[in-house]
Order: structure tokens, then C-alpha cells, then sequence
């Protein structure tokens, strides 16, 4: 009986060493309170699950081992998540891979080397992660962290279905050199989908409506290759197998569309030049003062958000016609000399001319003001002014003028004249003020800052709808809209604590919902429509 | 009583389980049979303050020692299939000493004492960062923002290390605000409101901020660029601040971000000329200078020029005269009908002339120095049919492009006139220019490979010039030990300038140059001019500036 009790003994000695010399190793110290030994999960998983990738490919995917904590996590609560991007050999290039976790409106993109990718700064929960990787099939999928302070996450990359793009004329030349020569750069873009589109989608503020459906259509970012005779028309690249359907898009107009089949080996369309310069806009309108006469010289432009498009200037009985516009929601801008700087936006029919009418030009009217904090004082923040009247489901917004008060809060608008303005102030360090100015009174005014309150806009259902969400005060005036397009289908807003009353707007600019909002000082969630 | 065996005999069984998992699992794991260096420090050793090489350039000793590691699991016990290592995770977290708030952050990653970063990343609205699948050896960390200066830490990664924990800590920078004062007290800004003549320089207002650690000559040494880079601080007008993380009322001028907590003079000045100058001392909060809107128009310059044939010496008319720094364009100007281009109100300093009569003849590849309040006559500006150089570039790494500098070695017209340089892009092999005839130095690079070439385009005749770029080494110039900036000039054996620059900052920087016997030349901006030979070896070389 003796010698059993000193062999525990023995034992417990020699447990308590090896116990001892674990802890000192590190790596398998013991596991922490609210840590649990962590899975090494595979994309090949997660992408299975989305119909991507086939399970027998997820080489990974059962692979456990155990961690602990690392050192100091206690400084810095936040979550790395890395992994390896397998499946290609050699990996892929850095700058080709696009790897990140987003949730609401945070965004942690991932630093890559030699195919080991890493992210830092994530929270416990559930992220979305997006995986874009240049001839690679695009993973998006839903993942969530638990507690541990370095997680792994390999991702199996599957090759796409890359097809070279070549859309001519039926003379064999190239469209896109044929648009260039009318001064349109941007605009021609391949979509690909499951179902045939059955006709345009829904107009963007944008040149082209950006990566939707199965795929992704890569173009040289050089634009001087757009002007080459001889040049192809970039890759699609295929998310899932054919047959699927691809259509050709200028802008958000449906040109051509066929499917593709299995085994095809290049996509190729053919598009008569004459007929989309008959799907291009006319615009006409005649510029004059407050008083209706005419204005010379006033400078017009009609673009895309991102620029470029049309400039035209009036003539000495003021009117002007713009040929050759790019159909669809289009921003519009009027210049002259001494008065209110016009913007607004339209929406063009195609091959359609749109007769503007009057555009009754202001004299310019110097507006200032004052942003102020919570006390009172005066502060630096960036301000952007919209002509509230002016304004009409479901455009935007202008967000291109804008001004800064300076460090004693004084701001001066530029372009304004006598019209209802929307002013909002925003600072770097999240703060946000509105106002409503009036041009005619012309009287200082000031906007007090406060702390905002992100609200996110999640758009539900159908892939293709576009929508503007618009957001009023108290007194029904407006304060802020967010139009979300099919490409990005999540926005949000930054507003101050208050009562809002909110409409969203479809494509058409027809009001789906009204509702008031009631904004606290936590973050909202708001499905779309 | 006797003891119950039963209790023992369980004890006995589950103790001698525990000691064999744990046995195994030791035994699995390779750091049992060669722990890494790493792995024996504690984990404590992460870098904190005290120990992270913060404190601007003079104060960098980076600390090998000063990183957290921790040995490799990705070859540990797995209960299934091992996943494929990762390589080692760089990670930390990104912080200000005072506590204040981060905006963005650029971090690079250097291998050993390579010039090159091997990783560079850019963390914005985040204090964590991770850098994955770094091999085993010696690396820099090096990180840089706003109003903060460089942090630099040397950390090892020892071989089968999972991560490794590099914490920046970054010190703001010494932040002067800044007052520019009309001699009535008025804020400058509000002085020359209405002065239509001074509106327009500049991108931020007619006066720059710079700042020195001795006291300034009146008139700097010329620069090309759009503003002067002869400082040691950098200027944030206050109009780059607007909506900034820094509240800074109206009142001020701008903010200096000064590198170093030293003794410094503050100058406003008008691109090269000083205007006012202030002595500072380190921890002061704000200052003034005080110019005198009157002496502003009285230094602005002015050019004077006629455009002529090279060979009648006719006047050309109607020739488009461009007048731009190196980083600023405007819409050039047309002569007159007898070839005649003034220009007034002008910003003194060095501008590059431009010459377009639209007949595709061409001007001399010049700079025009325009001193303060002077009108600058540069007499009769010649115009010729251009040589047509074509360079043909072997050699170019695979998916490297090539960027080339030429430069002017012999003045192309009147003395008034000083040669130039121009950047020129190496397409598809080769280049192409049209170039006033002359001598020229060729400085093509691509990638680690470049050439350095020099000709005369009369001797070229119709041939194309063959150029072929070989791997060149680094010379690492290390001005770390320099008690104030100095200009250094480097030549080659034919005494072609290769290199020259006003060295205002202290951390080391990489020149890429063929290997070779070189000359250096080190001027102060107060003192003799020293020369020294410095040796640039196949395999690169350190060349420390004293």
C-alpha cells in the first residue's frame, strides 16, 4: 500500500514538471479562460457551401490544431485573421489579390505576401469576407470569429473561366475606338448572369454599372487602349460554368446579349455604331437670368460621376443643344459669369432629346456661416450644399462642391444664389451638422456639430434594383440621400441623434416606402426596400 | 485504520494518462529538440515605450531584441491533416505616446540591411496591423504619419516562429503653430486679401514655412521645385488642415511639424528668398513672423524673351512660352507677332523654359533663374528643327518599365540660360525624344538594373543609340551622423553630376548607380566646399555623410 502512495507521489511530482516545462514552452500553455482550441477553417468549405467549390477540394477544411493567446492580446482586443490562398502554383502576384472583411460600415482589408494573406483589427462575430483574386472564381461568404486573438482561414482559389472580350462593328472594327472618337471612354461593359437580362437595368450615376452577377469583365485601366484600332476588348471572367448569359452595357442600356456555352472559348459581340450613336441623348435648353433674358456664354456639362462627358456653351440667345450625351442619370452643371453656379442632375432617355426648357440662372449670391461644436465654439469641418428644390428622386445628391470652415468655424459657399439650400458640415473626427439655408435672406447661418449616428442601409432582395433612400427633417425638408446601386449593396449615413422621416425611391424614382426614423445614439440597421 | 487501495490505484492510473499525453505531446512538437533563439524570450519582451526606437532620426538605435516572439505551431500536433505553414505573422498594435488619435499609418518592411522594402502596407482607421508570411532573419520595421516621427525597430524572425509582436510607438512631433502678421497685426491672409497680384501663388498663399537649425542667408540656395525643400520641418498651411484632425483657429497661418527638439529659426519665405526669420526653442507653442505685404510685390519677378530662328535670327511669332516649376504646369502664354514674351508678377526662382512655335522646331532644353524684383532680359531665345534621338534599351528587367532622365551637359544659348534635365518614359524598349542638338547624360533605370550614358547628338548621325541597363548596386548614404544638412553632389570619373540634393533629413536613403570611382562634393549652406572620393563596389557600399 506504501509503494502505491509514493508512486502517486512520484507521479505527481513528474506531472508538475512536465505541467511546468509546457508552460514555459508557450505555445501550449494553458488554455485561457473564454479561448478554445481554434479550427483551421478552409475556404473550401465556406465556398462548398455556396455552391463554388467542390467539397473533395477542401483539402483542409478538418484541420484542428491548438493555440493560445498571443502575448498582450490584453492591449489590443482585436482579432488577426490569416491564412494561405491555395490552389494556384506559383500563388498569386500581391497587387492581384482583393481580400477583405467588411461588417456594417467597418472595412479591414488584407496585407498579402507570397500567398499568406493577413487582417487585423477584426472583432468576435460574423464578417463578410470578399476574395477577389484576378482569374480566380470571386468567394464571398459569411465567416465568424470567436475569441482567439490569431485565427487561420486558408482559401482555396479555383480558376475561372477567363474569355477573351472582343465587341466590333460589323465591319470587324472595334466599337469602343468608334465611341472613342465621339469622346466616350467609359461606358462599354460586359455583365454576365444565370437568366437573359430582359432589358436595361436600372440607370447609375456612375459610367458603367460595375462588377454585377457571375463575373467580373476586366479592361486595360489604360485609357489610351481604348483609342486602339486593333485592341481587344479585355477578359470576362466566369464565376461558374456555362451556359450563362452575357450582355453588353453602355452605361446601364442593354446593347446585345447572347449565352455562352460550354466550351466556348471567347466572347464576341457585334454592335452596329450607328445604332448606339441612335441610342445616344440630345439635350437643348436655354440659359437666361432671373429675368429671362438670355445668357451668352454660360458653360454647360453633362457627365457621369466620374467626369469627362459633354460641355457645351450657350450661344447669344442663350440656348444651347448637346449631341452625343450618354444616356441615363446624368449630373448637370451650368456656368456664367456672375451668377449662381447651377447642379443638378437628369435622367436622359436614349436617342431621345430632352428639352431642358429655361434654366433660370440666379444672380450670385455670397452665403456664409458659422460650424460650431456642442459649446458653441467655432470649428474646422467640410461642408457640401445641394439646391434642395432643384433636387428629384432618385438622384443623388451634389457631392461635388464643397468648401471647408475654416479654424474658427467661418464658411463660405461658392456658387450659390436664391435658391433653398441643404448644407451639411462634417468633421474628420465623425461629427455631423445640418442646415437649411435660404439664398434669398442671404443671412449668416450656423451649424451646430454633433456626435452621428451610423445608420446601415442594407439593400434585400432582387440583385439588380437600384434605390435612393432619402432622409428629411423634422420640418420635411431635406437632408441627405444615399442612392445605392446594384454594385455595392450596402450604404450608410451619418446623422445626428434626432426624429427623421425617411423614403426610399426605386430606380424610377417612385416612392416604395415612407416611414420616420428615429435615430439614437447606437448604430441602426435599416433593410432596403 | 488501513488506507483503501481503491482511491490510489485510480490516482495512479489518471496521473500516469496525464504524464503520457503530455510526453506525446511534447515529443511532437520539433521545438523540443531545437528551440529557436527566439523562443526563449519571454514574452514579456514585446516592445513597449521605453524600448521602441521612436524620437526622429537622431535617436533611432533599433533594438534587435525588442520583439515578441513565439515558436511555430503551423508544425505542431494536429489532430488531423497539418495545414501548410504560414511563415511568420508580423503584429502589433499602432499607438501614440500621448494617446492621440491615429489616422493613417505607412509601415514597410525592410530584409536586413536591404534598401528596398520587401512589404509595405498602409493601415488607416486601425490600431492593429498584421504583415503575414515573413521567412526567418533580421528585418527593420519602419512606420511613418502625420504629425508623428518615424519609428523604426529592427526585430528577428527566428526560424519556426508563428509570430512575431512589433508594437509602434509613435512620438508627435514637435507641432509649431504659426502666425503670419502683416505689420499692422492683421493676419497676412487677410492683408492681401484684395491684392489681385499676390493671389494667385502659390497653392497655398505666396509665403511658405521652412525652418533651420542656424540662422538663414537671404537668398537659399535656387530649387526647381514649387516650393523651396531647404528645411528641416514641414509646412501645413492652414488650409490643408481644414476638417483636419488639428483644430487650429483662423488666426494661425499653419502648423511646422518640426523633426527634432532642438533650437531652430523659423523663416517665412517667397519660394528661395527669406522674408522674415525668428529663432525658436524646442517645446514653444507658437510663433511670429511678420512681412510686410508691400516688400512681397516688391520681390516678385519678372522675364523678359524674343523668340528667333537659330539660323536667320529672325523673330518668330506667335510662339507659345511656357514658365513652370518642376511640379507645376500652366497654360503657356503666346508671343507677340515679333516673337516678344513678357511676363510680370512673377514668384522669383528657378522655372524651366518652355518654347512652342507649333512648326515642331523646338528651344534649347533650359532653366531660367529670375531673381527678386528684377526684371530678367533673356535676350533672343533661338529655335531649331530638333534632333530626333532614338534609344534602343536592352536589358529591361521582365514586367519592369523603365524611367529615363536626361540632362543637358553644355549651355544651349545665352549665358543667361542654364542646362536642364527632363524625365522621359522608355516605351516598349525604347525612347524616343526630340532634343536640341548637344551633349547630353542618359540615366536610364529599371528595376535594379540601369546605365548611365553619355553623348553628343552630332556625333550620332541617323543611328538609333543602343543602351543596355545592367545590374547596378546601392550605395546606402547614411547622413545620421550630420550636425546640419549639407548639399551633396556626386560626379562620375567624367565629372557628369549623377546625383545632387540638399540633405535636410538624417535616416539613411539608397542612390542606385553603376559601380565606379565617383567624386563627392559636401557644401553647407553656410561654409567651404569639401570633396571626397567615394568608391561605389559591385556589391553596393555604405557611404556615411560627416
Amino acid at each position: 500500500m506504501r509503494v502505491l502512495q509514493r508512486f502517486v507521489g512520484v507521479e505527481g511530482l513528474v506531472l508538475v514538471v512536465l505541467l511546468v516545462w509546457c508552460m514555459e514552452r508557450g505555445d501550449v500553455a494553458p488554455i485561457a479562460p473564454g479561448s478554445r482550441p481554434e479550427a483551421v477553417v478552409d475556404a473550401g468549405a465556406a465556398g462548398a457551401a455556396m455552391g463554388l467549390i467542390e467539397a473533395a477540394e477542401a483539402p483542409t477544411a478538418a484541420a484542428v490544431r491548438e493555440r493560445v493567446a498571443v502575448p498582450g492580446a490584453a492591449l489590443a482586443p482585436s482579432i488577426v485573421l490569416q491564412g494561405r490562398l491555395l490552389g494556384l502554383e506559383p500563388p498569386p502576384k500581391d497587387d492581384v489579390v482583393r481580400l477583405w472583411c467588411r461588417r456594417d460600415d467597418v472595412w479591414r482589408g488584407a496585407n498579402t505576401h507570397d500567398g499568406v494573406y493577413a487582417i487585423a483589427g477584426l472583432q468576435p462575430g460574423t464578417w463578410r469576407l470578399h476574395c477577389e483574386v484576378e482569374g480566380c472564381v470571386l468567394q464571398e461568404f459569411d465567416h465568424t470569429f470567436g475569441g482567439d486573438a490569431i485565427q487561420r482561414l486558408d482559401i482555396t482559389l479555383q480558376p475561372a473561366l477567363v474569355l477573351p472580350v472582343f465587341v466590333r462593328t460589323p465591319t470587324g472594327g472595334r466599337l469602343q475606338a468608334e465611341l472613342a472618337k465621339l469622346g466616350i471612354w467609359q461606358g462599354l461593359q460586359v455583365i454576365a448572369t444565370a437568366n437573359a437580362l430582359p432589358g436595361d437595368l436600372d440607370t447609375t450615376e456612375n459610367s458603367g454599372v460595375g462588377d454585377l452577377g457571375l463575373g467580373r469583365h476586366r479592361q486595360p485601366s489604360d485609357l489610351n487602349q481604348r483609342a486602339d484600332e486593333k485592341a481587344g476588348d479585355g477578359v470576362l471572367e466566369l464565376d461558374r460554368p456555362p451556359p450563362v448569359f452575357a450582355s453588353l452595357l453602355l452605361r446601364h442600356l442593354l446593347l446585345a446579349s447572347q449565352r455562352i456555352e460550354p466550351g466556348q472559348q471567347e466572347l464576341r459581340f457585334v454592335v452596329d455604331p450607328a445604332e448606339l450613336q441612335a441610342k445616344m441623348a440630345k439635350v437643348r435648353l436655354r440659359v437666361v437670368d432671373g429675368a429671362g433674358q438670355p445668357l451668352a456664354k454660360a458653360r454647360i456639362e453633362l457627365s457621369s460621376a466620374q467626369g469627362g462627358g459633354s460641355q457645351q456653351v450657350t450661344g447669344d440667345d442663350g440656348f444651347a443643344e448637346v449631341a452625343n450625351v450618354m444616356p441615363g442619370l446624368t449630373y448637370f452643371g451650368v456656368w456664367a459669369k456672375d451668377r449662381e453656379q447651377y447642379c443638378n442632375h437628369v435622367t436622359l432617355a436614349p436617342g431621345a432629346t430632352t428639352d431642358l426648357g429655361d434654366i433660370a440662372l440666379s444672380a450670385g449670391r455670397q452665403l456664409a456661416g458659422r460650424i460650431v461644436d456642442a459649446e458653441g465654439k467655432g470649428c474646422a469641418a467640410n461642408c457640401q450644399w445641394t439646391a434642395i428644390d432643384l433636387w428629384r428622386p432618385p438622384h443623388p445628391m451634389q457631392d461635388r462642391r464643397g468648401s471647408s470652415a475654416d479654424g474658427d468655424g467661418k464658411v463660405e459657399l461658392f456658387g450659390t444664389g436664391d435658391r433653398r439650400y441643404a448644407v451639411r458640415a462634417l468633421t474628420n473626427d465623425g461629427r455631423v451638422g445640418f442646415a437649411i439655408v435660404d439664398g434669398r435672406a442671404a443671412t449668416p447661418f450656423e451649424i451646430q456639430l454633433r456626435a452621428a449616428t451610423t445608420v446601415v442601409l442594407d439593400v434585400r432582395g432582387d440583385d439588380f434594383a437600384a434605390y435612393a433612400v432619402a432622409v428629411r427633417n423634422r420640418s420635411g425638408d431635406l437632408l441627405d440621400v444615399r442612392r445605392i446601386e446594384p454594385r455595392w449593396r450596402q450604404q450608410s449615413m451619418a446623422l445626428p441623434p434626432d426624429e427623421y422621416g425617411l423614403e426610399i425611391y426605386d430606380g424610377t424614382g417612385r416612392l416604395v416606402r415612407r416611414a420616420p426614423l428615429v435615430v439614437g445614439a447606437q448604430k441602426q440597421r435599416l433593410e432596403v426596400p | 485504520m488501513a488506507p483503501r487501495t481503491g482511491p490510489w490505484l485510480v490516482a495512479a492510473v489518471g496521473q500516469a494518462v496525464a504524464i503520457g499525453l503530455l510526453l506525446l505531446h511534447l515529443a511532437a512538437e520539433p521545438g523540443l529538440a531545437k528551440p529557436s533563439a527566439g523562443a526563449s524570450l519571454p514574452e514579456t519582451s514585446r516592445v513597449t515605450p521605453g524600448t521602441a526606437g521612436t524620437g526622429g532620426p537622431t535617436d533611432q538605435t533599433p533594438s534587435p531584441a525588442a520583439a515578441a516572439v513565439r515558436p511555430s505551431a503551423s508544425d505542431g500536433p494536429t489532430r488531423n491533416a497539418p495545414a501548410t505553414p504560414l511563415g511568420t505573422l508580423l503584429h502589433g498594435t499602432l499607438r501614440v505616446r500621448n494617446g492621440a488619435k491615429l489616422d493613417t499609418a505607412w509601415l514597410s518592411v525592410f530584409l536586413g540591411e536591404e534598401p528596398k522594402p520587401l512589404l509595405q502596407v498602409t493601415v488607416s482607421q486601425q490600431v492593429q496591423y498584421a504583415i503575414p508570411g515573413l521567412a526567418a532573419g533580421d528585418y527593420r520595421l519602419t512606420a511613418r504619419s502625420a504629425n508623428m516621427r518615424n519609428f523604426e525597430q529592427a526585430f528577428v524572425v527566428p526560424a519556426a516562429a508563428t509570430d512575431v509582436v512589433v508594437d509602434v510607438w509613435f512620438e508627435p512631433s514637435w507641432l509649431l503653430k504659426v502666425l503670419l502678421q502683416a505689420p499692422d497685426g492683421r493676419p497676412l491672409h487677410e492683408a492681401i486679401a484684395g491684392d489681385k497680384d499676390l493671389q494667385g501663388l502659390g497653392m497655398f498663399g505666396p509665403v511658405h514655412v521652412i525652418a533651420w537649425g542656424s540662422e538663414l542667408p537671404v537668398q537659399l540656395p535656387s530649387t526647381d521645385g514649387r516650393e523651396t525643400t531647404f528645411s528641416i520641418a514641414t509646412w501645413q498651411a492652414s488650409r490643408m488642415l481644414r476638417g483636419g484632425a488639428i483644430p487650429l483657429p483662423a488666426k494661425y497661418a499653419g502648423l511646422l511639424e518640426l523633426r527634432e527638439d532642438r533650437a531652430a529659426v523659423v523663416a517665412a519665405v517667397l519660394c528661395d528668398t527669406v522674408l522674415a526669420q525668428v529663432p525658436v526653442q524646442p517645446g514653444q507653442d507658437e510663433v511670429t513672423l511678420v512681412v510686410d505685404p508691400a516688400q512681397l510685390r516688391a520681390r516678385l519677378a519678372s522675364v523678359r524673351l524674343q523668340v528667333v530662328d537659330a539660323t536667320t535670327n529672325q523673330p518668330v511669332p506667335n510662339a507659345k512660352v511656357g514658365l513652370n516649376d518642376s511640379q507645376s504646369w500652366r497654360q503657356p502664354t503666346a508671343a507677340d507677332a515679333e516673337g516678344r514674351y513678357e511676363q510680370g508678377k512673377l514668384r522669383p526662382g528657378t522655372y524651366q523654359l518652355t518654347i512652342d512655335p507649333g512648326d515642331g522646331r523646338i528651344a534649347p532644353m533650359v532653366a531660367v533663374q529670375l531673381a527678386p524684383g528684377v526684371l530678367t532680359d533673356l535676350g533672343a531665345i533661338p529655335v531649331a528643327a530638333p534632333f530626333e534621338l532614338r534609344v534602343k534599351v536592352t536589358g529591361l528587367p521582365a514586367e519592369q518599365r523603365g524611367g529615363a532622365t536626361l540632362t543637358a551637359l553644355e549651355s544651349q544659348g545665352p549665358p543667361s540660360l542654364s542646362p536642364r534635365s527632363t524625365r522621359l518614359a522608355v516605351e516598349k524598349d525604347e525612347l524616343k525624344a526630340n532634343v536640341w542638338p548637344g551633349r547630353y547624360l542618359l540615366r536610364i533605370a529599371a528595376g535594379s538594373n540601369g546605365a548611365l550614358v553619355e553623348f553628343d547628338t552630332r556625333r550620332l548621325g541617323g543611328e538609333a543609340l543602343t543602351v543596355a541597363l545592367q545590374p547596378e548596386p546601392t550605395l546606402q548614404i547614411d547622413p545620421s551622423q550630420l550636425d546640419e544638412p549639407v548639399r551633396l553632389v556626386l560626379r562620375n570619373a567624367t565629372g557628369a553630376v549623377v546625383h545632387d540634393r540638399w540633405i535636410t533629413w538624417k535616416t539613411v536613403f539608397p542612390v542606385q548607380l553603376p559601380a565606379g570611382e565617383y567624386k563627392a562634393s559636401l557644401q553647407r549652406v553656410r561654409g567651404d566646399r569639401r570633396e571626397e572620393p567615394v568608391t561605389v563596389a559591385v556589391a553596393g557600399g555604405k557611404y556615411v555623410l560627416r
